[in-house]
This record gives structure tokens, sequence and C-alpha cells, in this order.
């Protein structure tokens, strides 16, 4: 079921995600906010835990990048967190490694894709 | 609504907060399972908690079985919010205690819908309590003067014997009755007769302590348990409440009504191994020596006072 990292893309569908903030642009813009502050501390944290073979707390970090992108309906972010969850529960560094990776590329893409639906949401 | 929202992840969190305010409800969010917990055992706690499912610390399944556990009244309506969709862990959850799921990316309609079941619930809940506390009251209380019943205060009496034997204390027992109450209902008929013993119930209440127990003994008889009261005070304090009965006439639709009462009263320090038949026996024996010394007084039943046809006035 799950993909193999390099076929995660990307694509917001905006009015989806309006209608789940009740059309809410001003709460749209407070959360990307969130998200492109959280995000990055999110990937430090991982690639921390990778590094000390922590997978407990990778695991639990991956989940949570999974949360915050569905918020988005970022699905292709939050199956790439998915993908990484379930290799550190299963306690695959080698396969954690490259999800990891797979998923800092997916994230790489969406953070720009949520800016631009940011600006977006203000004008 | 107040409601709790528990989520480690920022944006949910944010997002959760923000659409529930939206909407008109009272919010508090944390950030993990534990301080979830906290407040929802307190006092006033939301009724309704948004738990995420996958927390650090205690998680959501945690929470609710906790909250099952240790605050099972008032209800709380607890929904978990998962990724997972799994079927048992879903049944894992429900299992805990969890009213229902939402599984992420939750639709905000869907969302609502559940909240107002939870409010159909709560609701229905708070009047099964409501219905249930009442049904209480009258299982307990008299109906006429909503005093203790002469079951539940007999109870009483025998729980206080029990507690005061262990804590080494004394515990007061006074059995009042009404002087020449036949009187009342004969010449002014029984409805009178009841406004008199709704009226002498209000000023027992009001001369009793907060923690004393005040009951309806019989028609026009009335039982006090009075804890933490030394023998030395059971006779003034029988008279306090004697005068708090009869020094003011009694408003009645019939005029002021004069009313006295007599007092038997009996401490448990003084009979020490007696249970509460033999110190209702004894105190109905004062009562009764109350009644021949002239009525309108308090007789103490002790064990150095001799038992028959005695007139000696104790007050």
């Amino acid at each position: 079921m799950l993909k193999s990292p390099s076929e995660y893309h990307e694509r917001l569908d905006r009015v989806s995600i309006l209608e789940r903030l009740d059309g809410s642009q001003e709460l749209l813009a407070e959360l990307i906010q969130l998200f492109l502050e959280e995000a990055p501390q999110l990937i430090q944290t991982m690639r921390g835990a990778l590094q000390q073979g922590d997978m407990q707390v990778l695991a639990r970090t991956a989940h949570s990048m999974k949360g915050a992108a569905s918020n988005f309906l970022a699905y292709g972010t939050s199956s790439a967190a998915l993908h990484l969850e379930t290799d550190a529960k299963n306690g695959d560094l080698e396969a954690a490694r490259a999800s990891l990776a797979a998923l800092e590329n997916v994230v790489e893409r969406l953070l720009p894709e949520l800016a631009n639906l940011c600006q977006g949401s203000l004008k | 609504m107040k409601i709790l929202i528990a989520d480690d992840e920022l944006v949910s969190r944010r997002m959760l907060q923000a659409l529930l305010t939206m909407w008109g409800h009272e919010v508090i969010s944390v950030e993990d399972g534990n301080a979830a917990y906290e407040v929802l055992k307190q006092a006033e706690a939301p009724r309704v908690g948004l738990l995420d499912w996958v927390m650090p610390g205690r998680d959501g399944v945690d929470v609710c079985r906790a909250i099952r556990r240790d605050r099972p009244e008032p209800y709380t309506f607890m929904l978990l919010l998962t990724a997972k969709d799994a079927k048992e862990n879903l049944i894992e959850g429900l299992e805990s205690g969890a009213d229902d799921y939402l599984i992420k990316p939750w639709d905000p309609n869907e969302l609502k819908a559940r909240l107002r079941t939870g409010q159909r619930i709560l609701q229905l809940e708070d009047r099964l309590v409501e219905a249930r506390e009442t049904m209480r009251f009258k299982a307990t209380h008299d109906h006429l003067t909503f005093l203790l019943n002469r079951g539940v205060i007999i109870d009483l009496l025998e729980r206080e014997l029990v507690r005061t034997v262990r804590e080494k204390g004394c515990t007061v027992v006074m059995l009042a009755d009404l002087d020449h109450f036949k009187n009342i209902n004969d010449v002014h008929g029984h409805l009178v007769g009841d406004e008199v013993l709704r009226e002498v119930a209000r000023r027992l209440l009001g001369s009793a302590r907060s923690y004393d127990f005040v009951g309806r003994y019989g028609g026009e008889e009335f039982l006090l348990v009075l804890n933490n009261c030394d023998t030395s005070h059971a006779l003034a304090r029988a008279e306090e409440v004697r005068k708090a009965v009869g020094s003011l006439p009694i408003q009645t639709e019939r005029g002021p009504l004069a009313v006295t009462m007599s007092v038997g009263v009996i401490s448990s320090k003084e009979w020490l191994g007696r249970g509460a038949q033999e110190l209702l026996c004894e105190a109905d024996a004062a009562l009764y020596r109350a009644k021949a010394s002239g009525r309108n007084r308090s007789e103490l039943a002790s064990p150095k006072t001799p038992q028959e046809g005695s007139l000696l006035s104790l007050t």
C-alpha cells in the first residue's frame, strides 16, 4: 500500500483546505505560518533521532509530521511520514534512513506550495 | 460547551482550537495526556474531551481509561482523534471508555455532528442524575417536614455510634416531642398541625450545627444526632434546641400558636457499648420523665439517674 519514496508528489487543493476551516483565510494563514515554523524543527528532531538510533522518538515525530501535514490535506507528505513511522516502529534503520530522505524531499516541495497558498489567502 | 483538546502537535491543536472557538465553544487546550487527565478530573472540568490518540506520556486511550476509573461522575464525553485505521485499534479505543472516534484528517461537519451527539448524551445524563437525586431525596426525607426520615436517621445514628467508639468521641442523641400536639390537631385541624410541624422542623434545623443530623422520628417526635458533642454540654444543647422551638409562637393560618417541646437527652460516652436501640430506649425514658415533670423541659438519661418514676429534674 505504501508508495515508494520517489512517487510522493504534493498537490494542494486550496478549496478543500479552506472548506475544512469554515472558509477562514485568516486561520489558514496562521496554520501555514505555524507549519512553516514547526516542520523544520520536526525534521531536525527526526535527523537527530535517526543519528542516535532512537526509533521511538523517530516514530513519534514522524507521526506528528503526518498529523500536521494532513491538516492541509498534504497527502504526499503524510504518506511519506507514515512510511517513516512504520519503518521506525519496525526498527528498520536502513529503511528509515531512506524514508526520512524521501520525507525531507517532499516537505521541501511542500513548504513553498504552502507559502504560495498563504500569500494567496492573504490577497 | 466547555471542551478540552489534547494534541501534542501544534498545527492540529491550533486548528481544532480555532474551529471550536469559532463555533462558540470555550476551549482548554493542552499538549499531552497527563495534562488532559489533570484537567478532566478537576471539579469544574469540561464535560467534553477531544483526545489525540498518540501523545507522549499518557496517550488518548490511557486518558479515557483513567478518567472512566477516577471520575465516573459527572460523565465526560470523550472523542479520540486518530490516524490509525486498523480495526483492533479502534476496538481497543472504544473499550477504554472513549465514546467515539474521528479519523484524521477529520471532516469539520462530522466533528460538529459528533459534538451534538455528545451534547445529547450529556443532557440525557444530567436529566437522569437529576431524577435519581430527586428520588434519593424522597427516599431519605420525610415528605412533610423535609427532615431525614425515621429509617435514615436511625441508620445515621448507628453509623455515628460506631465512629464515635472508634474515635473515642461522644455522640449526643436528643429525642424531642411536641407538648400537647394532639390538641393542635383537634382544635385547629390537621393542616394547621402540619404547618406547626414544618415550622418546628425549620427551627430544629436552624438550631443544629451543619454536621448534626435532624430527623422526623414519628408523628410529632424528632430525633437529633449531634457528633462530637460532650456529655457536659448535652443538657445545655438540649435546652438551646428546646428554646429555639418554643420561645416564639408559631405563625399559622389560624394565628400565632404557642408550642413547647420536651426533650430526652442521652450521651453515648455515659453509655459506652450500648447500641442505637438501647440509647433510644433510654432517651425515650428520659423524655417520659420530662413529660411527667411538667413538660417544656429537657431530661438527661444518665446511668447514675434512677430509671423509674423519678421526678428529679436536671434543668
